[in-house]
């Protein structure tokens, strides 16, 4: 070790892996993992949710639920911001999953096409 | 890097591993592996959490829910519940003690809300065996920026700055250690960490160095860069052996990152560490012994000065501090000396860590700022006692420390208040003690060790210990004598300043500090041979039979009882406790709380045995009538037939004397009679108790008050001897506005009417009782019996405080009882003189008093109205002076009980003696009975008589296998609510012979040895 910066860039990459941990109000994305949710595909979802978020480096976790009763909907995920409302999408897709992320956690812009229920 | 949505972590301290938080760890693995999430959900080690008692612990993050008491066939469910479908598995969640609720999110739990975390600021969160997590969480960012940005001297500063002081116990200013270390001539210097943890019931440094070894490295580190060393040595017991796993790994780690090493960042300063196990001698940490022992020679002490800041190691400079200090230093060069100082109080700055064992709910480790009060971090923390038992003490800093009694649960914890106390803060041990500890027994548990851990280099300590323990082990086998107290704090204060070393001249402090504020427990056992809190068993023949007032031989009776033999097992009884019938029904049987079984299970019934025993006898007829001896011709006079008249004149009436009882009410019993509701003690019940009296002979003269009807002096005149029993009738005023309106009723005034017959108008209105007690229930129950439409009781602390017997506040409640807890009435309204609503406040827990408890305190602006018709106060009584008449002058104490001679209960006039709740204040049924009981045996003795009283000497034997398998208690069968509020029938039946004989079977007679 020879320099701080040379520890600075070791603390952000592993910051990443304990990021989960740390405290503060952070954007939730739930997914809808009920029977109904993981036959329509919300593993793959999840899965892409949590690639999309580290690669986009947003403090955001993913929790999932069980069933909400909208299953004909499925995959549903619902975005929690911190001073905005809940919003849910249906019918989720890994790539419209992915533009979630982009869009709406990163962008603060709410894809009304996609979304059930606001 | 591979994503996780979700990370497990599991504490792997020696708590939970202990528990077997290795198995479930794999466990989890598996399960998570073979429903294909293991690349969804990662699995990692962590450090002690700090609710040890709740372990294996387990946090799931990103929610920070917290599992406890994970068990292995748990984790399916547990997968499946959270991981698969995404919800809480609630069963498995934290349930805070003060509400009883469920608590998942982690950090909102009580235990952890109070807490402030730096020493421990990573154990639970990050992964001790992976330096990139500490690194994540700021670490070695203190190191690098000491050794890149600041002078040697300027980290000295700061830390100076800090406040930081020795956490090891001593409180040293570390600063200036390290400041001496840095002046002192000589090369090379050395930095050493003492992490020889060694007071029973501390682990504190064990927890730091599992869960976060990383911080005490760079401490180390920034140490040795600020003195100038570059070698380092930490001092383990080897009977950490995660820590020293963990500890090794950690500088491994460091070394390969060049965190440890030459030329640390590039800065020209190079440091290098090394691990030494102890053997496990307490003395190696006590630190002139623990360079000793580093050297490779005999772990003894030396005579200081030279301190190892000027010549420690091989004669070199050297700092040794303790673990937990260390792992403040990291955080304090990074943020910087103000923010550390600004936690904490004047003269002890930061936090403190604290092992909490003993009897206490939340067992474990807990990290304060300095200056928290002793009873928050027992009670708000610490979850409080378990089992309803109260709190007697807490000992800090081990067999170096003290203890520190109830009153004194407000002190603010650090440095010099403790000091103050006479205990010291010590290394972080922090013992609480409830009222089954005896404190002759723990000074000679400390003692013990010491003794045992004594080196043995110095006279004082190794001969002045084992003198000193020779002593107390005599007072706790029943052989103490007078003088001992005195010469055990000779021999303490001799210690104390001759011996050579720090263990040495603090071994006293155990003792020392328990007769500072538990002398009379040493006098009891000196004098009375008499162990409070039953636990010098050669003292007594068994916890209940010790515990019980009246000291009835309750493992005998048992026995007798399971054996189907119920006259014997009556006569057993009646031997210490003439009043068996009745007591069998209301006492408050102290005796359960100490029994062994509940510590398998649940208590031995005992009070319903005894009413078992005696209703059988009673199916059959009338009670057996004892053989009264020949008369002595002498007569006693005893006014009051309560409890205690009626057991002195049982007594002296079987010895032979002439006995008359005076009564002003027009029925004998006292608060028996008019006190206790019939649906808890039928009238016939109580009657056929006191016929046995009658049968014997004893003159029961009701409806003469004394003082009004016949005066003392011509009692005085009449008998040759007085037993003043006239108990506490008095009602006893709230002090607030109102109480002279229509509708308000004192509690025992109210019983008493009903008792007697008289008619109380209840029907159909709303009442508000105010108190606590087994008067306030008493009254509430009777309401409610009475056709009240509403019963309110109105108490001001919660319910764990309430003085009423459990059984009794539950049997309230059951029957439509309203308790509002914290509240406090303010002022009573009235229209047209009649009564209609109680003002009210609610109240918060505040400061501790003197007894323990946590004062109410008003709510501003809180205040609301019960809209009542009838507002009964039930707050307690007093002595009713008015049987005095000028013949003579009994002295009283302000409260107007009377003041007699603790042992025989005389009063200041010749041949008069009193005794009962006339002497106590209101107090129980069995007190007043042994009251009589010790009267008698005393009035006998003034009398010149031979005694009339001896206890029973009993072949103590087995009648039967002792059965240690689980058995629950059995219940004794009650009405339901209905019949209950149709009148005042008994409530509890009985049990069947069937039931009594079950129970009595569950006895684990402690009384054969």
């Amino acid at each position: 070790m020879k320099t701080i910066q040379e520890l600075e860039k070791i603390r952000r990459d592993a910051l990443e892996e304990i990021r989960l941990r740390e405290e503060g109000e952070k954007i939730r994305v739930v997914v809808g993992l009920g029977t109904c949710g993981i036959a329509a595909g919300a593993r793959e979802i999840m899965n892409a949710l949590t690639e999309e978020i580290a690669r986009q480096n947003v403090d955001a976790v993913v929790t999932p639920t069980g069933c909400i009763g909208f299953c004909i909907q499925e995959p549903l995920i619902e975005v929690h911001i911190p001073g905005m409302k809940k919003v849910t999408y249906g019918n989720v897709t890994v790539d419209m999953a992915k533009e979630i992320v982009e869009k709406h956690l990163v962008g603060r812009t709410i894809l009304s096409q996609w979304v059930i229920h606001e | 890097m591979q994503l996780f949505r979700a990370h497990i972590l599991i504490c792997s301290g020696t708590g939970c591993h202990s528990f077997g938080s290795g198995s479930i760890k794999e466990v989890f693995k598996k399960e998570l592996e073979k429903r294909g999430l293991d690349k969804e959900i990662k699995v990692v080690d962590t450090g002690c959490m700090g609710l040890c008692a709740y372990g294996p612990n387990v946090v799931v993050y990103p929610e920070g829910v917290l599992y406890c008491t994970v068990k292995v066939e748990d984790i399916q469910e547990l997968v499946e519940e959270h991981f698969v479908k995404g919800r809480i598995l609630k069963r498995l969640t934290y349930q805070e003690v003060s509400s009883q609720t469920l608590v998942q999110d982690y950090s909102s739990i009580n235990f952890f809300k109070k807490q402030k975390r730096i020493a421990l600021r990573n154990c639970g969160v990050i992964n001790p065996e992976s330096i990139k997590e500490y690194i994540a969480r700021d670490g070695y960012f203190g190191l690098g920026e000491a050794v890149t940005r600041m002078e040697p001297f300027q980290v000295i500063e700061e830390i100076k700055k800090s406040g930081l002081r020795g956490r090891g116990g001593g409180g040293f200013p570390t600063g200036l250690k390290w400041e001496f270390a840095a002046r002192a001539e000589g090369s090379p210097k050395y930095v050493v960490c003492n992490a020889d943890e060694g007071d029973p019931g501390a682990f504190m440094d064990r927890s730091i160095l599992e869960g976060d070894p990383h911080s005490v490295v760079e401490g180390m580190a920034i140490a040795a860069y600020a003195i100038g060393a570059s070698k380092g040595f930490v001092y383990v017991r080897a009977e950490y052996p995660i820590a020293v796993k963990r500890l090794k790994l950690a500088i491994e780690e460091a070394k390969a990152m060049g965190l440890l090493g030459d030329n640390i960042f590039g800065a020209g300063f190079s440091f290098d560490l090394e691990v030494r196990l102890g053997a496990g001698a307490f003395v190696c940490g006590e630190e002139t012994a623990l360079l000793a022992s580093i050297e490779g020679r005999r772990g003894e002490p030396r005579t200081r000065p030279p301190f190892p800041a000027a010549s420690g190691l091989w004669g070199k400079p050297t700092i040794i501090n303790n673990v937990e200090t260390l792992a403040n230093v990291p955080t304090i060069v990074r943020n910087g000396w103000s923010w550390f100082a600004e936690i904490g109080t004047e003269k002890s700055k930061g936090t403190k860590v604290f092992a909490l064992a003993g009897k206490i709910k939340n067992n474990g480790l807990v990290e304060v700022p300095m200056g928290t009060k002793l009873g928050e971090v027992i009670y708000d923390i610490g979850g409080g006692i378990p089992g309803g038992k109260k709190f007697k003490a807490a000992q800090t800093g081990g067999p170096s420390g003290g203890c520190i009694p109830a009153n004194h649960l407000n002190v603010p914890i650090d440095y010099e208040s403790l000091t103050s106390l006479g205990t010291i803060m010590g290394s972080g041990g922090l013992i609480i003690m409830d009222e089954d500890t005896c404190m002759v027994d723990l000074a000679k548990f400390f003692l013990d060790f010491v003794k045992d851990e004594s080196c043995g280099k110095c006279t004082p300590c190794r001969i002045g210990s084992t003198r000193m323990l020779e002593i107390l082990d005599r007072i706790t086998k029943g052989q103490g004598k007078e003088g001992d107290i005195e010469l055990l704090l000779e021999l303490g204060t001799q210690i104390k300043e001759t011996a050579l070393c720090g263990l040495g001249q603090t071994a006293p402090n155990p003792v020392i500090s328990t007769i500072r504020y538990f002398r009379h427990e040493y006098e009891a056992h000196i004098r009375d041979k008499y162990c409070e809190a039953s636990v010098c068993a050669t003292m007594f023949n068994s916890p209940c039979q010790n515990t019980c007032p009246a000291g009835i031989d309750i493992p005998i009776y048992i026995d007798l009882i399971a054996q189907g033999k119920y006259k014997e097992a009556y006569d057993v009884m009646k031997n210490d406790n003439p009043l068996s019938v009745i007591c069998g029904r209301v006492c408050h049987h102290p005796c359960e709380g100490r029994c062994n079984r509940a510590k398998l299970d649940e208590s031995i019934a005992i009070r319903d045995l005894k009413r078992f025993a005696t209703d059988m006898l009673l199916s059959e007829g009338d009670l057996p009538v004892p053989e009264v001896a020949e008369s002595n011709g002498k007569k006693v006079a005893v006014v009051g037939s309560g409890p205690a008249g009626l057991t002195a004149a049982y007594y002296l009436r079987k010895a032979g004397y002439e006995v008359v009882v005076y009564e002003a009410l027009p029925v004998a019993g006292g608060m028996l009679a008019v006190g206790i509701p019939e649906y808890r003690l039928p009238n016939d019940i109580l009657q056929s108790e006191i016929k046995i009296l009658e049968q014997m002979g004893v003159g029961i003269k009701t409806g003469v008050r004394v003082g009004q009807d016949v005066t003392l002096t011509q009692l005085k005149e009449d008998y040759d001897a007085i037993f003043l029993a006239v108990g506490a009738h008095k009602d006893q005023n709230l002090g607030i506005p109102g109480e002279k309106l229509r509708g308000v009723l004192s509690g025992i005034g109210l019983l008493r009417e009903l008792n007697l017959g008289n008619s109380v108008d209840m029907e159909g209105k709303r009442i508000a009782v105010i108190g606590g007690g087994n008067v306030a229930m008493d009254v509430a129950r009777s309401a409610i019996r009475k056709g009240a439409k509403e019963v309110h009781v109105v108490y001001r602390r919660t319910r764990d405080d309430m003085p009423a017997m459990n059984e009794e506040i539950e049997d309230a409640i059951k029957e439509g009882v309203k308790i509002s807890y914290l509240a406090s009435p303010t002022r009573i309204l009235g229209k047209g003189g009649k009564v209609v609503g109680l003002g009210c406040i609610q109240c918060t827990l505040g400061d501790f008093d003197s007894s323990g408890r946590r004062k109410p305190v008003n709510v501003p602006g809180s205040e609301y109205v019960l809209e009542v018709d009838m507002v009964v106060p039930a707050i307690g009584q007093q002595v009713d002076g008015s049987y005095a008449d000028g013949g003579f002058k009994l002295n009283t104490n302000n409260n107007g009980t009377f003041v007699v001679d603790p042992k025989t209960y005389a009063t200041n006039v010749e041949g008069v003696f009193a005794g009962g709740d006339c002497v106590t204040g209101p107090d129980t049924v069995v007190t007043a009975i042994k009251a009589g009981k010790v009267a008698a045996q005393s009035i006998d003795k003034y009398l010149g008589g031979k005694g009339v009283y001896a206890p029973l000497t009993p072949e103590r034997k087995l009648s039967a296998p002792i059965l240690e398998e689980v058995r629950e208690r059995v219940r004794m069968a009650s009405l339901d609510k209905d019949e209950r509020l149709a009148g005042f029938k008994e409530v509890e039946l009985g049990f069947t012979e069937e039931e009594g004989l079950r129970e009595a079977g569950r006895c684990l007679r402690c009384d054969i040895r």
